[in-house]
């Protein structure tokens, strides 16, 4: 092709473009409303994520307390829920703004051309997100790497993207959505969308996804839960799980007469069965099971302390004692969970042995589960053999 | 065949101020020892009864005319009481279960019970108690050891116990759960299941007595 036939190539792209972002659904207070909508879910979502992170992988430094109990159910429903509200809205944003990839030169400065470095970080790093987190919430895994730690390290990039981008365009949302701003794009022509239209449209599909998924955390909206994976009150003794015995490969170990609890570590060993933690003093406590992928649900559980069993084995209570929760399961990556400072000693720290008072249901952990406040579901350690003490 | 079996007694001579001192107050001490001496007669009574080949008393104390016939004594010996433990059942072969003198609303029946428990059942056993102790264990084939670290006398006594008794290879049969005595009030609820025996007559003369201090403490007492 010859240089003229490039030139007239730029030229008619360039007034397609300009012409499309005359419209009202492509203008720049559009995409500005989209973009304010955006920071919201994903500020949320990267501080609730970030939450699930430190809870799962605990500095040293730091324990977290085991109340409000309730907390982690209420985060990590966040998480998924603001995750999944930003798919309509980032496809939208993503539809509003395109006819600007088409500027050239592509850019005048070094500043633009970072900014627009960013990007393609940006909006990689978003779709990456939304899409794993996605697909790890219907438990498909298309892919090699271990999700929590690319999901972890991704989130920290594309939230730097964020943070440039917003650096760039806030004097044009300032600009845009002030008080009184004159109208920057013509009137829409007949047959396109005006932006009321296109946001409500936008605003509906969020609404509607949330309606339809939400409920499988805020247990009032249970009967609207369409797309989500799980509901709820479906499963054994009506609570799911992720993972049954005979998936863990611990049905066997579970149910035999062989089975031992065995407290170890800094303490005189005790070596006990199913019938003498039923035969110690046991309490009940009202805890959610919270899973990361965003389902929760309440439920009445009853069993020994752990704090209880800890003195039974000669810890003094209330002392600095670190506890690994070891499950039968000995392959999967969640057979061994950890209990720090106050969740060690917490009333409600349970060993569970019955759940809504009847026996713990084997793909709930039978002989024994731990179960306690403000923690993942991943880290309710299910068929619990041993609790190592340091 | 069944193999020999043998009813072990941990017991302490009854002698005042050095036997159940946790009943005083309200008890003076030779209160104590006299009731006691009752719980250890009754409980002796009943291991006399019992179908055990042979009866050995572990001793803490010089023995008295309370020891019926047909008992071995041997003396206690160490200075814990795991230990003291340990050194009774060394002088033990073959399926025996223990007891103290605590707890004299054990039947002939109940002692059998726990002796076919070792002899025919189960490598061990552990009669629990209702504070967390235990008031009974026995082993098919005694292992000393098994008393060493575990803490007497606290709620988890019993937990730690079985615990050993798993980590020497043994797997105990759970025996009844009776209460001992330990407090004034455990003796009353105790002495109730057992109205016709020696504690439950020793213990109406006790109460007999407090009952009427009020109007004796008005002697002046020089």
């Amino acid at each position: 092709m010859t240089r003229p036939g490039l030139d007239t190539l730029g030229r008619r792209v360039a007034e397609k473009r300009d012409a499309a972002l005359a419209r009202p659904a492509h203008d720049e207070r559009t995409a500005a409303l989209l973009g304010l909508a955006l920071g919201v879910t994903f500020t949320v979502c990267f501080v609730t994520g970030l939450y699930s992170h430190l809870l799962q992988q605990p500095p040293t430094w730091i324990a977290v307390p085991p109340s409000p109990a309730g907390l982690y159910r209420v985060t990590q429903g966040l998480h998924v829920a603001t995750g999944i509200a930003s798919i309509p809205l980032l496809l939208a944003k993503l539809w509003s703004v395109y006819p600007r990839l088409f500027s050239w030169p592509p850019f005048r400065d070094l500043g633009q051309l970072v900014e627009r470095l960013a990007l393609v970080v940006l909006v990689a790093g978003s779709l990456f997100m939304l899409f794993s987190g996605l697909a790890n919430v219907e438990r498909w895994y298309p892919w090699r790497f271990f999700f929590p730690a690319g999901h972890y390290w991704a989130a920290w990039i594309t939230i730097g993207a964020l943070v440039v981008h917003i650096g760039a365009k806030l004097p044009v949302v300032r600009r845009v959505l002030t008080r009184g701003a004159p109208e920057t794009g013509a009137a829409a022509e007949p047959g396109t969308l005006t932006r009321r239209g296109f946001l409500g449209a936008t605003a509906t599909a969020t609404g509607l996804l949330t309606l339809f998924t939400v409920g499988q955390t805020v247990s009032p909206l249970r009967r609207f839960v369409l797309f989500a994976p799980r509901r709820p009150d479906i499963g054994p003794q009506g609570l799911p799980v992720n993972a049954t015995a005979g998936e863990a490969g611990v049905l066997d170990a579970a149910t035999s007469e062989e089975y031992r609890l065995r407290i170890t570590g800094v303490v005189d060993d005790l070596v006990l069965t199913r019938a003498d933690l039923e035969a110690m003093d046991r309490t009940e406590a009202v805890l959610p099971i919270a899973c990361v992928e965003g389902w929760s649900a309440s439920a009445r559980w009853g069993g020994v302390p752990v704090g209880s069993l800890l003195v039974a084995a000669g810890v003094e209570r209330g002392s600095a004692v670190t506890v690994d929760v070891r499950s039968l399961e000995r392959n999967g990556l969640y057979g061994q969970s950890v209990l720090a400072g106050d969740q060690v000693w917490a009333d409600d720290t349970l060993l569970a042995l019955t759940l809504d008072g009847e026996e713990l249901h084997v793909d709930h952990g039978y002989p024994c589960r731990l179960i306690a406040g403000n923690r993942p579901g991943v880290l309710q350690t299910k068929w619990v053999g041993e609790l190592a003490v340091r | 065949m069944t193999p020999r079996t043998t009813l072990l007694v941990m017991a302490k001579a009854p002698v005042p101020g050095r036997v159940k001192t946790r009943l005083c107050p309200p008890c003076r001490p030779e209160d104590a020892a006299a009731l006691a001496a009752a719980a250890l007669a009754d409980t002796l009574d009943v291991v006399d009864a019992c179908g055990a080949e042979r009866r050995i008393l572990a001793l803490d104390g010089e023995p008295g005319e309370w020891l019926p016939a047909g008992f071995e004594v041997v003396a206690q010996a160490g200075d814990s009481f795991p230990d003291r433990l340990a050194a009774a059942w060394s002088v033990v072969d073959g399926p025996c279960l223990q007891i103290g003198m605590d707890t004299p609303q054990i039947t002939p029946a109940l002692l059998d019970h726990g002796l076919d428990a070792v002899a025919l059942r189960a490598t061990a056993a552990l009669g629990p108690a209702s504070d967390g102790g235990w008031w009974s264990i026995g082993m098919r084939h005694p292992v000393p050891a098994v008393f060493a670290g575990v803490p007497m006398s606290t709620e988890w006594t019993g937990v730690r116990q079985v615990s050993a008794l798993r980590r020497h290879g043994l797997e105990p049969e759970v025996l009844s759960e009776l209460l001992d005595i330990d407090t004034f009030d455990d003796a009353r609820e105790v002495a109730a299941l057992i109205p016709r025996s020696r504690t439950a007559a020793q213990l109406a003369l006790i109460v007999d007595r407090l009952d009427r201090r009020p109007s004796s403490s008005r002697v002046a007492v020089p």
